[in-house]
């Protein structure tokens, strides 16, 4: 239990953070470097699809860590709401926003990937429906925390809010197996082995990885920036009060 | 010159694929460069309170952040005036 | 941490009803939340009258016909049983025999499915042409 009291210590994460962040960063640069590179320029193109499929190596990336990091939300907004750990809940608060950007990069990226394969940009197959409602909960918590003022309140809010969201990974995850959908089965977690050939399966791991440190990276500048500027508002409330 | 020609084409699918990697890439790149800079602009702001005050000020904030994690008016009942 | 315990009691108990929960209005949707029947699922439970809906499965091998410029009859199969669809307007660039198919329309008097939109459903393996060509070379291919 003490070890983990350290880190609920906001100085302790500022100080472990800044060590970490340069290699995050510079990994992010290299796996989505090499993946842009490998997607664009080595991979084949598909044998029915033929280059359209290309959107894959950026859609499915899209997809997983928006759920990934639904469910980091999640568990630290669990966190806060048992142990109160005051780092927890800058972390639920900072993914959001990350989260919510990779939902709508992959809706955008598979409607732009629909359209010349299965012939629609949107359809309310099952699929599109439980990530679209991600969408709205994701968007609902960003409005949630914005508008409840009090710390505490809004922290508590905001996590009941996620707790009661996350029913809905394991829809989306399932939703093409429980129900008829336009999406296919998932082709690289599957019993078998992946479906999909190693010069295709290299480009979408490394931008998978990539997107996740990208994600890492980017939760770090932001939890930063809400640890300064909570404290940069304490610091107003003090003031006026003398 | 062809060849670069045929490979921005992408078969016929260029209006499908480039959209969709600018979007995805441009989305990526803006979210780092709006979080940086409202970083640089609170630190900024953190600097200036603190200079006004600095021993007072920063003895309450942190402790102000440390027992409740949040800077609102239920963390300063703990502060002594 | 008793205070502790007991937090982390009620956040447990919460989700544990709210799986349930979930489960049980998912459990009650069931056949609503269907994005397409196959042609077994319309034989046995009938068409839908003056409704339309979807029909989906896999474009039986030899079966489509172009009939006119842009008017195409095809059959759709889900191994067991099969539908005939007719359809006027572009084809999506995935269609083709053997593969899955999602056709939107009604039924017609003589039982012909007359579509409105035909979208294609790709499957869940990804290949290079090259690995398609050696497949069926070798005889391991089984679509088209």
């Amino acid at each position: 239990m003490a070890g983990l009291h350290r880190f609920a210590n906001p100085g302790t994460f500022v100080r472990i953070s800044a060590k970490v962040l340069p290699w995050l960063a510079g990994l992010t640069a290299i796996l989505i470097g090499v993946g842009l590179y490998q997607a664009l320029l080595v991979a084949p193109p598909e044998a029915y699809q033929g280059n359209v499929a290309r959107i894959m190596y950026l859609h499915v990336p899209s997809a997983w860590n928006a759920m990934m990091i639904y469910g980091a939300m999640a568990v630290a907004s669990a966190t806060w709401l048992i142990w109160k750990h005051p780092v927890a809940d800058v972390a639920a608060q900072a993914s959001a926003p990350i989260g919510a950007m990779f939902t709508l990069t992959a809706l955008l990226t598979g409607s732009l990937w629909g359209k010349p394969t299965w012939g629609t940009f949107w359809v309310w197959d099952a699929r599109i429906t439980s990530v679209t409602i991600m969408l709205f909960i994701y968007f609902g918590y960003i409005a949630l925390r914005a508008a409840i003022e009090d710390g505490e309140r809004s922290a508590k809010a905001g996590a009941i809010l996620a707790l009661v969201g996350s029913v809905n990974l394991p829809i989306i995850h399932y939703s093409v197996v429980w129900w008829n959908t336009l999406h296919q089965p998932a082709s690289v977690l599957r019993a078998g082995g992946p479906a999909i050939v190693a010069s295709m399966l290299v480009p979408l791991l490394l931008l998978a990885c990539g997107f996740t440190t990208y994600y890492l990276t980017l939760l770090i500048w932001r939890m930063q920036r809400e640890i300064v500027g909570r404290r940069v508002r304490s610091l107003r409330v003090l003031q006026a009060q003398g | 010159m062809d060849a670069i020609s045929d490979y921005l084409a992408m078969g016929g699918f260029a209006a499908y694929v480039w959209p969709a990697y600018v979007i995805t890439v441009g989305a990526m790149v803006g979210m780092i460069v709006v979080t940086l800079r409202d970083l640089r602009r609170d630190r900024k702001a953190l600097a200036e309170l603190e200079a006004q005050n600095p021993m007072r000020n920063a003895r309450r904030a942190a402790r102000a952040t440390q027992t409740t994690g949040i800077a609102g008016p239920e963390g300063d009942d703990r502060i002594d005036p | 941490m008793t205070r502790k315990r007991q937090r982390m009691i009620y956040v447990v108990a919460g989700m544990v009803a709210l799986g349930f929960a979930t489960g049980l209005v998912l459990f009650s949707l069931g056949d609503n939340l269907v994005f397409f029947y196959s042609p077994t699922d319309v034989l046995q439970k009938g068409a839908p009258a003056n409704r339309t809906f979807r029909i989906g499965g896999l474009v039986e091998m030899g079966s489509v016909e172009h009939v006119a410029a842009d008017q195409v009859r095809f059959v759709v199969t889900d191994t067991a049983n099969t539908m005939k669809v007719s359809y006027q307007g572009v084809l999506p660039s995935l269609f083709r025999e053997g593969q899955g198919v999602v056709a939107e329309g009604r039924v017609d008097a003589a039982g012909v499915f007359v579509a409105q939109q035909v979208l294609a459903k790709h499957d869940e393996t990804y290949m290079p042409p090259e690995v398609v060509d050696a497949l069926k070379k070798s005889g391991e291919w089984r679509g088209n």
